[in-house]
């Protein structure tokens, strides 16, 4: 278990960015998502770190001693490749028991090691089957356990489950997770999928265009996006195009383009350039009877969603979505009825 | 059955047919117990195959095939594999240049690279043994690298950089993982080669010296001057090789893999 530091991690590729300036801290033993689409960076900067890209400028550092130099196999870090990458002329036991014939282990310590690691990833009674017989869910654990079993500082994991059905992913989540903390191995994991993001770390960096976008706890990034990328990147958002921010001590309000009544929202962040859009999670707006809120709207459409029922709502040709739990306690207006609309206060983002 | 399924057997049964009814016709007459060529034979002996064994000719032209084909065979897969290692792998300009043109001894006909080989060695002087096995090297060389080039760009090969993050150097990876990764490419080009160079007649007919003629040379300068089924007795001999080679290949790595060489 050990620190990572990233510094002003570049690397230019011909006509594209690669990595542009990215920098992160992770205290020891803590679990980071490097989130964003394709193209974004996130593969790019893990394997600068692996050692597998060169990077052009920038410092890599476990505990404090820059590794940037180093050749991968002198870097001890586990990586587990999103196609498992296993060897598949070895068995189960050979394939987990690589790293440590490579650091020449004692046969007895390995036996011990080897052990452990199957029993963690439940796959002892397959430890002599030939790892092409595996399925796709025991292959990616077999590819854990060799990434662990030399007990690097660092684990990092590149889509480990972008291979596997949703089903299977859920499960290898908690699965990634356990291991992850019962072994406390720092840990870096690259997922274009927000869910999977959410669900395991103690912060994402949302990373655009080589850049990290924004960098926080779930909850944090979830809760108060600070710019439109993160905002539409993690869950869906409703955008409302504004023309000013009134602020009076500390409640603000905002100058919606398609309402004439001011709307309650949080402060712009210090420093941001001047706020277009007020952002509103789905989950977030409520709906009541018709000029109970911060205006009122036509229901559109509506579509049932097992726990929330899904509402498509117009004001001024405006389409907003509302999200709506079913469980009774709200009420369910049908399409073609007029309701209001109403969000509270800190749910509404002033965005660039 | 439906009437297409039975028309689907027919043209099955009439094209497997087609294509051994020559061979099983060959094979029948050595095993005939007469002294002429006739089909079917009245009787059953080994008599040509022992007559075959008492040709000194037929006998050495066996094992300088059969040299000649472990030799070329070893030879193509050392240079290609090199070769499709540095283009599979390399990023180095002209690439893809570098492997058509490797690839190229497929297009030529045998016939062709025979007669130009005949006139460049005769220029250099060359044995007639050392020509033939170049030969045989360049006509098998397409087959080694068409093999290994897919099994070096196959997508398990992040293998060799997973060795790698587990500790091993570039060299050990090669060594331990990505070599005994591609063993079914290996065995699947020296097969190959082994057979394309054991059946090979255009090249022999040119370079041959009467030191080093071939089976598949002797075999017809056999039938020139006497025409009794110690011809089919050889020929079975040599049909039997090939098979045998085909049997090992289709139980050691699959058939199916064998035949995407071909495609």
């Amino acid at each position: 278990m050990s620190k990572v530091t990233v510094r002003d991690l570049c690397k230019r590729f011909p006509g594209t960015v690669g990595a542009d300036g990215v920098s992160f801290d992770i205290p020891s033993g803590q679990f980071l998502t490097l989130l964003g689409p394709s193209g974004s960076g996130k593969t790019t900067t893990l394997m600068m770190i692996a050692g597998f890209l060169q990077p052009d400028s920038g410092v890599i550092e476990v505990d404090d001693s820059n590794i940037a130099a180093l050749t991968p196999n002198k870097r001890n870090l586990g990586v587990v490749f999103q196609s498992y990458a296993l060897f598949p002329h070895k068995t189960v036991w050979e394939n987990i028991a690589f790293p440590l014939k490579i650091r020449k282990l004692a046969p007895s310590e390995i036996d011990k090691r080897v052990s452990r690691l199957l029993e963690l990833v439940r796959l002892e009674a397959f430890k002599d089957r030939s790892v092409t017989t595996l399925s796709g869910g025991q292959k990616q654990r077999v590819a854990l356990a060799r990434a662990l079993v030399f007990e690097p500082p660092v684990l990092l994991m590149d889509e480990p489950l972008g291979a596997l059905d949703r089903k299977l992913r859920e499960q290898m989540q908690a699965e990634i997770k356990n291991l992850q903390r019962s072994l406390n191995v720092t840990a870096i994991y690259v997922t274009h999928d927000q869910d999977e993001a959410l669900s395991m770390s103690d912060s994402i960096a949302i990373m655009n265009e080589g850049k990290i976008s924004q960098m926080g706890s779930p909850e944090a990034l979830f809760e108060r996006p600070n710019n439109r990328f993160v905002a539409e990147f993690l869950g869906g958002i409703n955008l409302f195009p504004i023309t000013a921010i009134h602020s009076e001590g500390a409640s603000h309000t905002g100058k919606l383009a398609i309402a004439d009544a001011p709307v309650p929202c949080c402060p712009p962040i210090a420093g941001m350039s001047e706020p277009k859009w007020l952002g509103v999670r789905p989950e977030r707006v409520r709906i009541g009877s018709p000029a109970g809120g911060h205006f009122d709207a036509t229901v559109m459409k509506r579509t049932y969603l097992g726990g929330t029922m899904l509402y498509e709502l117009n004001v001024a040709d405006f389409l907003l979505a509302a999200r709506v739990p079913t469980d009774g306690a709200s009420p369910l207006p049908e399409v073609g009825s007029r309701v209001s609309v109403s969000w509270p206060a800190q749910s509404a983002w002033p965005l660039a | 059955m439906r009437p297409s399924s039975i028309l689907f057997l027919v043209a099955n049964v009439a094209i497997y047919l087609f294509l051994l009814l020559p061979v099983i016709i060959v094979i029948a007459i050595s095993f005939s117990g007469t002294d002429s060529v006739a089909f079917p034979p009245t009787s059953f002996s080994f008599r040509w195959f022992v007559r075959f064994l008492g040709e000194d000719q037929l006998v050495s032209a066996l094992m300088v095939s059969c040299g000649l084909a472990v030799a070329s065979s070893i030879i193509s897969l050392i240079l290609g594999g090199i070769a499709a290692f540095a283009i599979a792998r390399g990023t180095f300009w002209g690439r893809s240049a570098a492997l058509n043109f490797l690839m190229t001894p497929l297009m030529v006909p045998a016939l062709v690279i025979a007669m130009a080989l005949l006139e460049f060695f005769a220029f250099l002087g060359t044995p007639s043994i050392l020509g033939l096995l170049i030969g045989h090297v360049i006509i098998t060389l397409p087959y080694v690298m068409r093999t290994m080039v897919a099994g070096l760009t196959g997508a398990d090969m992040l293998a060799e950089q997973a060795a790698i993050s587990l500790g091993c150097t570039p060299l050990q990876a090669i060594r331990l993982v990505t070599i005994p990764m591609l063993t079914n490419s290996m065995v699947a080009s020296v097969l190959f080669s082994f057979i394309i160079s054991f059946e090979n007649l255009p090249l022999s007919l040119f370079l041959s010296d009467p030191d080093t003629v071939t089976l598949p040379m002797q075999i017809y300068n056999y039938i020139q001057w006497v025409f009794d089924p110690t011809v089919a007795a050889a020929a079975t001999i040599n049909f039997l090789v090939v098979v045998v080679l085909v049997f090992v290949a289709e139980r050691t790595i699959g058939l199916s893999r064998f035949m995407g060489v071909m495609k």
